[in-house]
């Protein structure tokens, strides 16, 4: 029998796989928690705005002028008519933000997603295969992230129009290099593992080896650069609406409404303030979550939720 | 006691009425006193310094540096600050020879501003003229003179030829001869024209219209160059000039007052720091007393908004900007929808379908905005008022589109592509548009893009016109000066003789009987008949409903409380830089 009491004990904890780990990470990480919370807010704000909107009674593009506006055209303060206030037309505020909300989450998920993917098929091609491959592609992605953004953009929308299309395909081609860039480099130091070896001893084929071997070991990275992905996605979008290179008028988009809203802002802060919150909140929600994600899924981090 | 305090209050009120009477009697007695630094701040540099090119901002510089033979004065009735008067001119002339000839003498003492200094001849007003159509500066310009100056047209032909170098430039301005520009003595302008043209002493008052020192020969027209060493005929002088920085202008002490009729060059010092593109950040300087004035911005709608609200505050400056801002213009060209805009009704339909009250009050209101239905404005000769297309209150009458249209053959509607030069207020009409359009079943699919692109690409672009990559675009008519103008807005888009090589008629508009006035407008030998014509000519083109005119408004400037003299002067909308002075 032992000397040491039975109450001071401690049975050794249940042994956690990845996954749980990292959900367990992720569950003590209070920021992270806040974070997603405003995402899943943004997420269903998203989802229900035809319901959001019904509930209001103004529709993202009906314009109030009556009761909305001042005969000299100023917009209205947040009322009981116009829980937000009033745009420069006399629209809600509140709906166009609410509808916003769907654009930006669509098109930040869409983008994000489409580039990862592209990242992700350039990046490993070119770092599984190497020598003039990766030469190739590797100088292909240095050429376009050389590319300056914002002329690309106004030269595309010139010849094109401003469209949906034009700045969901503007947003892919700019964001899908970073992502094969970061791919390409995991992979080189990926495939001179020896499970990779192994693999190959067993028969396994290039494609499969890339598939089935490497990709599973550099996923973690990959889903934190997505996640910090999704808010430059977010901010390049509100730019390009911004900047009228974006979702053609009337459609609201919280880049759009800030620019529509630009000459009133000193007679009416509310135009400004409130597409500014939706806009940061969405942004620092997934830049902390994609902080959170990090630590979690990165066991040598130093800056572990205690 | 009762009496104690009756008497004491009538002591008070006395009292306050004798002050009240000294205020008065010194407010009427503030006489203009000489003195001071003029202070301005502007967006950026002036893109047109070089009388050949200016405009706006640069036309105001050139108040204070550069005389005209004749010029628009400076006053608060429109009428008479349309009426141009002698300027370095001793006379605004009679024309002679049925509306042929005019005849210039230029006043003895008026000088240029050389370091010896020299009388102003007639060969200096020749060269002015010659130097338009340089091949350097190329600019729209000259064609207020060719065509009506006697062989300046052949004169500009041969200068296109000629290489853009200051030696070139100076050899042909120097050597060539225009017929119908004659030195008759040293201070004798004979002016011959090819045809009686109404307005031509209007044009003769622009700044383009100026003579010209030999001296300016040395540098290429609005080079850098010239800008340093700009010689000219006003109170002012430049000092200094950092380009994109600061302009300071100082008095000249070869002009002499008593050959100058229009200007008193009250202030000693004029600058201008370029480089504060936001306009509430210049009205706040204003109003904290650091500078005196806009150079080339006005109120923003903000600080506008906020300054009405005493609207007999003395430092706001407000008058007619003479411009249909917007219109919108109808692509009678486009194949869309089956041609639909080439059928009058359908157009028309789009005249009775708009809310112009809607645009007026996302334009800032009646207080700054006023929904018109034509296309000369008020104080432009020719203006009648009358409205083809009336809504109740201007605010659009859809079923009256709605029945249009269906006459039209379109009972369901039609979707029109709207191009339009992205931001400002233009975003701001195109939505009330859309919303609005809507109601009477015209669905518009909305093409923002930026200036230029949309200009370039659709409006001008002939292919892209005919071919249908738009069927409504947003512009505006504006008067290049006021009075006799309305060649400025008419003749640009609706002169149909001139529609292949114009880059305004984009829809190639051409109405024989609008031809026809027009050449009667221009030709008039009197005022009252160019007037009829205009006015004519304007009603036919709205018979025809090419555009929809949607508001004119006005231009909202500030002054500072220590600034006075502070008239406008209407052909470049700013206070008149040679009659303002500091009260202080």
């Amino acid at each position: 029998m032992s000397d040491i009491p039975a109450s001071t004990v401690h049975p050794a904890p249940p042994a956690l796989n990845t996954r749980q780990r990292v959900i367990s990470q992720l569950l003590r990480d209070k920021a992270a928690m806040a974070a997603l919370t405003v995402i899943i807010l943004l997420v269903l704000t998203a989802i229900f705005a035809p319901l959001i909107v019904m509930v209001l009674g103004h529709g993202p593009n009906e314009q109030f002028r009556d009761i909305g506006l001042t005969p000299g055209g100023v917009p209205l303060p947040p009322g009981p008519n116009f829980l937000l206030g009033t745009d420069v037309v006399g629209r809600d505020l509140l709906a166009r933000l609410v509808v916003g909300t769907q654009i930006t989450i669509l098109v930040a998920v869409t983008c994000a997603l489409t580039a990862i993917a592209i990242g992700i098929a350039v990046g490993m091609l070119a770092g599984f295969r190497g020598g003039l491959i990766d030469t190739m592609l590797s100088g292909f992605v240095d050429v376009v992230l050389g590319l300056p953004l914002l002329i690309t953009a106004v030269a595309l929308v010139s010849v094109y129009g401003a469209s949906f299309p034009i700045m969901m395909g503007t947003i892919i081609f700019f964001t899908w290099g970073p992502v094969a860039r970061v791919v390409r480099n995991l992979v080189v130091a990926t495939k001179e593992g020896e499970f990779v070896d192994a693999a190959r001893m067993l028969g396994a084929s290039d494609l499969r080896i890339m598939v089935r071997e490497i990709l599973p070991n550099i996923a973690g990275q990959v889903i934190v650069y997505g996640s910090l992905l999704i808010p430059q996605v977010i901010v390049l979008e509100a730019s390009l609406s911004f900047l009228g290179l974006g979702v053609p008028p009337p459609t609201a988009t919280w880049g759009g409404i800030i620019a529509e809203n630009q000459t009133n802002y000193a007679v009416a802060w509310w135009t400004i303030l409130f597409p500014a919150l939706f806009l940061l909140a969405a942004t620092l929600a997934f830049n902390v979550l994609g902080d959170g994600l990090r630590d979690a899924l990165d066991p040598s981090s130093e800056r572990r939720t205690k | 006691m009762k009496s104690s305090i009756l008497s004491t209050g009538r002591l008070m009120a006395g009292a306050g009425l004798v002050a009240l009477t000294l205020m008065a009697q010194s407010a009427l007695a503030e006489e203009p006193k000489a003195g001071g630094t003029f202070k301005l701040v502007g967006a950026g540099d002036v893109a047109g310094f070089d009388p050949v090119s200016a405009r706006s901002a640069s036309v105001f510089l050139h108040r204070a540096l550069t005389r005209t033979l004749v010029a628009f004065p400076t006053d608060a009735d429109p009428k008479v600050a349309a009426q141009p008067v002698p300027d370095l001119a001793e006379a605004v002339p009679t024309p002679e020879e049925g509306g042929l000839v005019y005849r210039f003498k230029i006043r003895e003492g008026a000088m240029w501003n050389t370091d010896a200094p020299r009388q102003i001849t007639a060969e200096d007003a020749i060269r002015g003229f010659k130097r338009l159509c340089n091949p350097v500066q190329p600019t729209g310009t000259p064609t207020y003179y060719i065509g009506i100056i006697k062989g300046f047209a052949e004169f500009c032909d041969g200068f296109a030829q000629v290489p853009a170098d200051v030696e070139s430039i100076r050899t042909y301005v120097e050597d060539t001869q225009v017929a119908g520009l004659t030195a008759e003595d040293e201070r004798t302008l004979k002016i011959t024209l090819e045809r009686p043209t109404a307005d031509f002493t209007s044009i003769l008052a622009l700044i383009s219209s100026a003579p010209i020192a030999v001296e300016m020969l040395d540098y290429l027209p609005n080079s850098p160059d010239l800008r340093r060493n700009y010689v000219g005929s006003g109170p002012y002088v430049i000092e200094d000039y950092i380009l994109n920085e600061q302009l300071n202008l100082v008095r000249s002490p070869t002009w002499n007052a008593a050959a100058d009729p229009l200007r008193k060059a009250y202030v000693d010092r004029i600058e201008v720091a370029f480089g504060t593109p936001d306009a509430g950040k210049t009205q706040r300087m204003i109003e904290a007393g650091d500078i005196d004035g806009y150079f080339d911005l006005s109120i923003a709608t903000a600080d506008l908004t906020r300054v009405m609200e005493n609207p007999d505050d003395p430092q706001l400056l407000q008058f007619a900007d003479g411009a249909v801002n917007p219109i919108l213009v109808l692509n009678s060209a486009s194949p869309n929808n089956n041609a639909a805009l080439a059928d009058i009704r359908v157009r028309q339909a789009i005249n009775y379908a708009v809310n112009k009250a809607a645009i007026v009050q996302v334009g800032g209101g009646p207080n700054v905005k006023k929904a018109v239905d034509q296309i000369l404005t008020e104080n432009v000769i020719g203006y009648e008022p009358y409205n083809l297309y009336p809504t109740p209150d201007h605010q659009g009458d859809p079923e009256k589109a709605k029945a249009l249209l269906a006459e039209a053959g379109f009972p369901n509607g039609i979707e029109l592509k709207f191009s339009y030069a992205s931001g400002g207020r233009y975003d701001l009409y195109s939505a009330a548009l859309e919303a609005d359009l809507a109601k009477a079943g015209i669905k518009l699919i909305m093409q923002p893009a930026p200036s230029r692109t949309v200009m370039s690409q659709m409006y001008q672009n002939r292919q892209a016109t005919n071919g249908g990559a738009w069927d409504m675009g947003m512009t505006s008519i504006r008067a290049d000066w006021v009075g006799d103008s309305a060649r400025t807005m008419i003749v640009p888009m609706f002169d149909g003789e001139a529609c292949e090589t114009s880059t305004s008629n984009w829809t190639c508009y051409n109405n024989e009987d609008v031809n026809a006035l027009i050449d009667t407008a221009l030709t008039a030998t009197d005022e009252a008949t160019a007037a009829a014509a205009w006015a004519a000519a304007d009603k036919a083109i709205m018979s025809d409903a090419p555009i929809v005119p949607l508001i004119t408004g006005k231009i909202s400037l500030y002054a500072s409380e220590r600034l006075r003299g502070t008239t406008v002067n209407l052909l470049f909308n700013n206070v008149d830089p040679t009659l303002v002075w500091i009260a202080e």
